[in-house]
């Protein structure tokens, strides 16, 4: 659904934020709000070029999206020095993501 | 300003029909679309009605339609709602919040989108897409309001993620979901209906729970329901707000147009669910499309 973006399990997901900050994204495949958001984050990468992008099938990896409270797709967490510092469920316009990415 | 022969204003299936027609016409097209290209038929789990597919995935029914479209060179503009037009000149103006888009004809394709839940609430768990929003609920009690196909194909949804129960409420005499679907879902053991009843509130309780405030409408009776979520399923509107004062609209928002998709505006051209019709289907949105489309051609070439 993202492009380039690697996809993370449950064993992986901890030594990846410990290693990279940025945004995880949580969808399904049939879920068409997550079709909407993959677009609109396709989009901020446009505009913040830095920006790391990794995402999770929740429907692939439900233990670690109930782990993550992240059963409602989409969610997106930002994560900073291996924490979760905040997250966002549901459809938002690139403007709101953006202004999602640069909080904290 | 990017310039267009065709600019379409929805991605829908009836815009990416017409987008199709009017690129195999040599004409270069233009669709900008609020969200990704695919509209209404992104939320239908199963088509079932289309002919050459038995089934299939309305997000994959898209895919094809989108990929075809692209493949003939139209350009997708996703994500970019359309906030403004301007329809007093020969060249048709679309605006959005990044650039100004032109076309020598427009098409309208903008559609429906699903009513809210028509009581005000402070309560978070109220939903509109079951595959979105459905997966916490496993072994909670829902309520889905809406006795229509959409309440009922999203109620077996909900069933098969394993929720404790889900009971429908309709405020009409009768659900008019199809009678095969209606079996299916009573078949589940865990889907009651009631109808003609109505919520007057919901309320949040500590427990974050919601609690509904429901009346019967044909004596008036009143209780109470608790429950975990509400998904709302209660009918659709028309995405006109746009055209008020500038194209003619019926008292319920419907663009008014012939049966050649022409609006009262030359060389706009409107098509699909958004205009006065009786069946709203995807393929009577494919045939209005195409149709807009020749129609829009036959416009440009005359000039
Ligand atoms: C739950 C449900 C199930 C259905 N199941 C079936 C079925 O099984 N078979 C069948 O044949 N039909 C079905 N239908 C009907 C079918 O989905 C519609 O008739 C069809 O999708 C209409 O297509 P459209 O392109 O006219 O409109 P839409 O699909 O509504 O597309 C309109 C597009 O315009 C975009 N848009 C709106 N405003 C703007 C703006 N300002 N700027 C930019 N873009 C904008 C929207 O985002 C949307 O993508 C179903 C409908 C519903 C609600």
């Amino acid at each position: 659904m993202l492009v380039n973006a690697p996809m993370l399990d449950d064993a992986g997901f901890d030594a990846y934020i410990a290693a990279n900050d940025g945004l995880v994204f949580f969808h399904k495949k049939l879920c068409p709000n997550c079709r909407v958001l993959a677009k609109v984050l396709d989009k901020c990468r446009g505009q913040l070029p830095g920006l790391t992008l990794a995402a999770v099938d929740t429907e692939e990896q439900p233990a670690l999206a109930t782990r993550l409270e992240a059963l409602r797709v989409p969610t997106v967490l930002l994560v900073k020095n291996g924490r979760v510092v905040a997250r966002k469920t549901g459809v938002a316009s690139p403007t709101e993501m953006i202004a999602f990415c640069q909080q904290g | 300003m990017k310039a267009y022969d065709v600019l379409i204003i929805g991605g829908g299936v009836c815009g990416l029909t017409a987008a199709i027609y009017a690129a195999r016409a040599n004409l270069s097209v233009g669709i900008i679309e609020k969200e990704v290209c695919g509209g209404l038929v992104n939320w239908t789990h199963v088509v079932e009605n289309v002919p050459s597919y038995k089934s299939i995935h309305g997000l994959d029914l898209m895919a094809k339609c989108r990929e075809h479209a692209e493949s003939l060179g139209v350009d997708l503009v996703e994500v970019e709602a359309v906030t403004g037009v301007d329809l007093s000149a020969e060249l048709k103006l679309a605006v959005t919040a990044d650039e100004t888009y032109a076309g020598r004809a427009l098409i309208v394709a903008t559609g429906r989108k699903p009513l809210a839940l028509p009581v005000s609430t402070e309560f978070e768990n109220v939903h509109y897409c079951a595959i979105c929003d459905g997966a916490p609920y496993k072994g909670k009690d829902v309520v889905v309001v809406g006795g229509g196909n959409s309440g009922f194909d999203e109620s077996l949804y909900l069933a098969g993620l394993g929720v404790a129960s889900i009971h429908i409420l309709e405020v009409f005499p009768q659900c008019i979901a199809a009678a095969a679907t209606q079996d299916r879902a009573r078949r589940t053991g865990i889907i009651r209906v009631d109808t003609n009843t109505k919520i007057t509130a919901l309320d949040v309780l500590e427990s974050d729970r919601g609690r509904l405030h429901l009346e019967n409408c044909a004596d008036g009776k009143t209780w109470t329901e608790d429950c975990d979520a509400v998904f709302c399923f209660i009918g659709q509107k028309p995405n006109t707000d746009l055209f008020h004062g500038l194209l003619d609209l019926d008292k319920a928002g419907y663009i008014v147009a012939n049966a050649d998709m022409e609006t009262n505006v030359s060389g706009v051209f409107a098509a699909g669910d958004v205009i006065v019709k009786k069946y709203r289907q995807i393929v009577t949105a494919m045939g209005d499309g195409a149709i807009a489309a020749l129609q829009a051609e036959k416009y440009i070439r005359a000039r």
